[in-house]
Order: structure tokens, then C-alpha cells, then sequence
């Protein structure tokens, strides 16, 4: 007899056992989208402002570099004097402001991305460890967050980038450093809730050793709340950079960035106005896809905020 | 309360030893202040003459105690470009920021509280929905940009405000609008949920059914216990006031900190910028310290818990 390869094994009882699998879990994330309009349309805005970064050649009409100095100055199509040519006209240069916002995009998410990767590396681990091993660090911890957050963010970013000079990594690393102790707090938080619980306590009591219990039984925990302070402060960073783009301390001047841009449009304000307008949609359609996004993901992923609707 | 307020008095001095040595080390991040602040076509004996002049050729920790004890005796250094101590030239263009930053607070808190409260007593409405648009609008809108819609809007084309400058009362409108939009989105958020909340408590229930009507209730009941959250974020909100206003003072070419801020980090005065940062940390943690004892003030569970 081979009892042990009954029939029914693979029976309903299997499918209710089993995890979820990653298309399953990605229809109900779907499904969850699907009920709520603005996360929708805030994950569509996170969407094409990603591609436009990614496919920035072949999108974009022109060279966002090439000067047309004839064709200088051009308002957008829709108006007298535009063409479709340079459907978002052109700057000072002739240069064809709606490749340069789409090129602009490139910095915009760069700067996003790659900070908030080293913002949260960092302050997970900062916070893991505070929340987790206690002590002395914890104290040490606490209170750098506490000075960071006392400064008026901006002049602390404004200042070292004054310091430190105009290009893409500094920004990048400063907006990482600087923005790690907010992740730090989160994470320090969740560590400080969950460690109490049982399931934890018993996990070390059956001698689980503490980085597996770290990975398996706490980190899992923190990716909701985690993942909206990201989407949250992606759009921070993007509005920080553009501002210190708008003051002349982020990329060079060169580079086409959407602060870089506003800068030149303050210029040319009164006469030629869509060189400041443009660029500034651009930055505000962003944050606008961010923020949805990270309500919606705010109200999903965090169970207690769950709500039916 | 007394023990509340020796607590965080201590805790606001260990911030300001931070914050000094932040500010010490902060242009110090590339290793030599001399060149940072040098003309960038200086020579090489040039630099070495200002490094000496500067004594920035000192070992590291005697510079630190002399940067330190001036800021202990409110000396805050002398500007390269001006040749004027940096205290009295924070000081003449203080009023101007404070000015911005509490017109701007204003316009913030006279429209986010009102549209707040009836947001929270009505959800659904036509009001509320008028409300969040707002709120989100006020979240996404960078203030820089704002600030040139308003002038191009208001200023070129309607011609109601003047674009630049503080000679007339009306010059601060255009500025504290562009200022205020951020921090009106956080509070309206802030009274909404708030009020939200209160109202579904025990005692507005029993308020209303001793019929009481809803205008006292509002009054009596639910916006006194907003208030205490309403003045902790306020406090943290101003802080961002004075972030904000490098921009938007260097747009309007509003004679304040913030364009004063610019204007030195553009001269490589750099003196000057530690001098104001310095400045700003501490104001920011004054005005901390005095929401958090107002906050103690008016909800005891805060001072007994401290």
C-alpha cells in the first residue's frame, strides 16, 4: 500500500494551504486599484512620468541641446505665431522646451530613485538596529533625527549643496543622507511595535538567530510602511531638487532639468512666459501621480487604515 | 510643569550644540573652507594668505571652540563681502523675513481653518470636495512656481501687485500667498481629519442632545480640542516658512534672510551663510520649544507624561 500518495492530496485543502503566488497577489493588488480612481490615476501619472524618463530619445522631437536661433523664442502651437514643430515652443535659445522637459524628466527621476534607495538602505538599517538593539545607539539615533528634523530642511540641503558644488551624485547623496533619519524613525517605530508580539518572542525563545528573525519576521512588516514614505518622499526629493536646480546648486546649468528651466523662464517671465510655465506642470503633474499613489498605497497597505469602499 | 519645562529647555540647548557643530563642519564637507570661499580665479599663494587670514591653518578643534564660544557670546563672525559683523546684517534684515513668514502663516491659517471645519462637518459636500482639490493642489504645486504664476498672472497682467520689492503694505500679498499654499494644504488636511474625528466622540453626542445647537457645539466642543494638534504642526510648519522663503524672497527680491541667504552663497561669503544658518536652526528651535511648552500648557496629559 502507498498511503502516502493518496489521491487527495492535491485536493482543495492544498490550494488553501499554499501562499499566494505572484500574479495572485498582483491581481488583488490590481482588483484593489481598480475600486479607487485617484490611486489609479496616480500610479498611470508615476507611469508615463518613468517612461518618459526611460524613452527619453526616442520621444523627444529634437536634440533638447540643439540651439535653433532662428526659431528662438517660439510660443506654444496653440498660440500665434507657434508651430507644431515645437509643440511647447521654444526658449530663449530656440531650443524645443517640450524635449527639454521630457530630457528634464531624466534628472528628475534619477534624483528620486537613487535617493530614496540610499535613504531607505540607511535608515532601515539605522532603525533596525535602534528599535532592535536598543541602547546607546538608540539614544545616539534619536537624537540625530531629532537635530536634523530641528533645522529647516531646505537651508540644510541649500548649504551643503552650496558646499559640496553642482553635480548629479552630490545631490543624490545629500538628499540620501539627509533624508535617511525619516526612514530611520519609521522603521525604529514599527521595530519598538512589533517586537513585543508573540510570534517574535517565541521565534527567539525556540533560538532563532537574530538576523533570520530580523529578515523573516520583522522586515516583512515594514515594507507597507515603508513603501509609502518612499513614494512620499520620491515626490520630496523631486520638488527639493528642483528648487535647488531653481537656486543654481544642483546640475549644471547645461544639463536640461526642470529647475534649471524655471530658472531661465524667471528671466524671460514677462515676455515669454510658457518658458517658466511648462516646466513647473511638469513638477507639479509628478508630485500630483506621487501623492495619489502614496494616499492609496497609505490606505492598502497599512491594515488599520484599511478601509471598505 | 516645572520639570517639563527644565527638560526641554535642556534638550533645546543639546540641539543648538548640534546644530553648532553641523554648521562648523558643514563647510568643511570638501576639506578646504579656504578655496570654497576664495575668488575661483585666486592663485595659489592668494588661498594660502586667506587660509592663514581666516586661520583656517589651525588644528581643527581649536577653530571648532572658536567658532563654538562666538556663537555662545551671539558673535556670529564677520561677512567677507560686507566687512560688517554678520549679527548686525541678520538682524536689519530680519523684520522683513518675520513679516513674510506671519503674512504668509496668515493667509494659511484664515483659509485652511474655516474650509477645514466645514470639510470634516460635512464630508461629501460640494464644500469638502472644493476642500481636498485644494489641499492637493497646495501639496503638488511647488511654491517657486506658484510664485511666478501669481506674478504673471496678478502682477504683468491684471496689474493689482507690484512683482518685486517691500516699499508698499500691498508688496507682501503676492509673496505670502505663494509662501502660505504649502502650509495651507497641511492644515486644512490636519483640521479636516480632525474635526472628522472629534465629532463622532461621547461628549459632542451628549452636547447635542442637551440641544445644544451645532454653531456652540463647533465652538465649545470640537475646535478647542483641535487645537492642540493644530498648534504642534503650526510650530514645525514655521520652520518650513523659513526654508521656504530663500525661494520665494529671491523671487519677489523681498530684502529678507532668505534672499539675503542666496545673496551670500552666490558671493561665496561663506561666513555669512554658516552666520544664518546658524540663525535660522536656532529660531527654529525657539519656536519649537514654545509650541511644545504652549502644547504642555494646554493638554496636562503632555507635562505629566513628560
Amino acid at each position: 500500500m502507498e498511503a502516502t500518495t493518496h489521491p487527495r492530496a492535491a485536493g482543495p485543502m492544498e490550494a488553501f494551504h499554499r501562499d499566494p503566488t505572484f500574479w495572485e497577489r498582483l491581481g488583488a493588488v490590481w482588483r484593489m486599484l481598480r475600486r479607487d480612481r485617484a490611486g489609479l490615476l496616480g500610479l498611470l501619472l508615476v507611469l508615463l512620468v518613468v517612461f518618459t524618463a526611460v524613452f527619453a530619445e526616442p520621444i523627444a522631437p529634437h536634440d533638447p541641446l540643439d540651439q535653433n536661433l532662428r526659431a528662438a523664442k517660439m510660443p506654444p502651437a496653440w498660440q500665434e505665431g507657434g508651430s507644431w514643430e515645437y509643440p511647447l515652443g521654444t526658449d530663449n535659445l530656440g531650443r524645443d522646451m517640450f524635449s527639454r522637459i521630457v530630457f528634464g524628466s531624466r534628472v528628475s527621476v534619477t534624483v528620486g530613485v537613487f535617493g530614496v534607495a540610499i535613504a531607505l538602505t540607511l535608515g532601515m538599517v539605522a532603525g533596525l538596529l535602534a528599535g532592535y538593539v536598543g541602547g546607546w545607539l538608540d539614544t545616539l539615533l534619536t537624537g540625530t533625527i531629532n537635530l536634523l528634523l530641528a533645522i529647516p530642511y531646505v537651508i540644510l540641503v541649500v548649504v551643503a549643496a552650496a558646499v559640496l558644488g553642482r553635480s548629479l551624485i552630490n545631490v543624490i547623496l545629500l538628499f540620501g543622507v539627509t533624508s535617511s533619519p525619516l526612514f530611520a524613525r519609521v522603521t525604529r517605530g514599527e521595530v519598538l511595535r512589533i517586537r513585543q508580539a508573540e510570534y517574535i518572542q517565541a521565534a527567539q525563545c525556540i533560538g532563532v538567530p537574530t538576523g533570520r528573525v530580523l529578515l523573516r519576521h520583522i522586515v516583512p512588516n515594514l515594507i507597507g510602511p515603508l513603501l509609502t514614505l518612499a513614494t512620499f518622499e520620491m515626490s520630496a526629493m523631486i520638488f527639493y531638487e528642483a528648487g535647488l536646480s531653481f537656486l543654481g546648486l544642483s546640475v549644471p546649468p547645461s544639463v536640461p532639468s526642470w529647475g534649471n528651466m524655471l530658472t531661465q523662464g524667471r528671466k524671460y517671465l514677462n515676455i515669454y512666459p510658457w518658458i517658466a510655465v511648462y516646466p513647473g506642470l511638469a513638477i507639479a503633474v509628478t508630485a500630483l501621480g506621487m501623492n495619489l499613489l502614496g494616499d492609496w498605497l497609505r490606505d492598502v497597505l497599512d491594515p488599520r487604515t484599511r478601509r471598505d469602499r | 510643569m516645572f520639570g517639563y519645562l527644565l527638560t526641554r529647555m535642556a534638550q533645546s540647548i543639546l540641539l543648538l550644540f548640534g546644530v553648532v557643530v553641523i554648521v562648523f563642519f558643514i563647510i568643511r564637507l570638501t576639506g578646504d573652507p579656504a578655496s570654497l570661499m576664495v575668488p575661483r580665479d585666486a592663485s595659489p599663494e592668494q588661498v594660502e594668505a586667506f587660509r592663514k587670514a581666516m586661520g583656517f591653518d589651525r588644528p581643527v578643534y581649536v577653530q571648532f571652540m572658536d567658532f563654538a564660544t562666538g556663537v555662545l557670546v551671539l558673535d556670529l563672525g564677520t561677512s567677507l563681502k560686507l566687512n560688517r559683523p554678520n549679527r548686525a546684517v541678520i538682524l536689519e534684515r530680519l523684520p522683513a523675513t518675520v513679516q513674510l513668514a506671519v503674512a504668509a502663516m496668515a493667509v494659511a491659517t484664515a483659509i485652511a481653518i474655516p474650509l477645514g471645519t466645514l470639510s470634516g462637518t460635512y464630508p461629501g459636500s460640494w464644500v469638502d470636495g472644493l476642500g481636498r482639490a485644494l489641499g492637493l493642489l497646495g501639496q503638488v504645486t511647488p511654491s517657486f512656481w506658484l510664485a511666478m504664476i501669481l506674478i504673471l498672472v496678478f502682477a504683468v497682467q491684471l496689474g493689482w501687485f507690484p512683482s518685486f520689492g517691500r516699499d508698499r503694505w500691498i508688496s507682501v500679498v503676492l509673496p505670502a500667498v505663494a509662501l502660505g499654499l504649502g502650509v495651507m494644504s497641511q492644515l486644512y488636511r490636519l483640521t479636516r481629519a480632525q474635526v472628522l474625528e472629534i465629532r463622532t466622540n461621547d461628549f459632542v453626542r451628549t452636547a447635542r442632545s442637551k440641544g445644544l445647537s451645532e454653531v456652540l457645539i463647533m465652538a465649545r466642543h470640537i475646535l478647542p480640542n483641535t487645537a492642540i494638534a493644530l498648534i504642534s504642526v503650526m510650530g514645525v510648519q514655521f520652520t518650513y516658512l523659513l526654508g521656504g522663503s530663500i525661494y520665494i524672497e529671491t523671487i519677489f527680491a523681498w530684502p529678507g534672510l532668505g534672499s539675503l541667504l542666496d545673496e551670500a552663497i552666490k558671493g561665496r561669503d561663506f561666513p555669512l551663510v554658516q552666520a544664518i544658518t546658524v540663525f535660522f536652526a536656532s529660531f527654529a528651535i525657539l519656536i519649537h520649544l514654545v509650541t511644545d511648552l504652549l502644547y504642555g500648557l494646554l493638554d496636562p496629559r503632555i507635562r505629566r507624561g513628560a
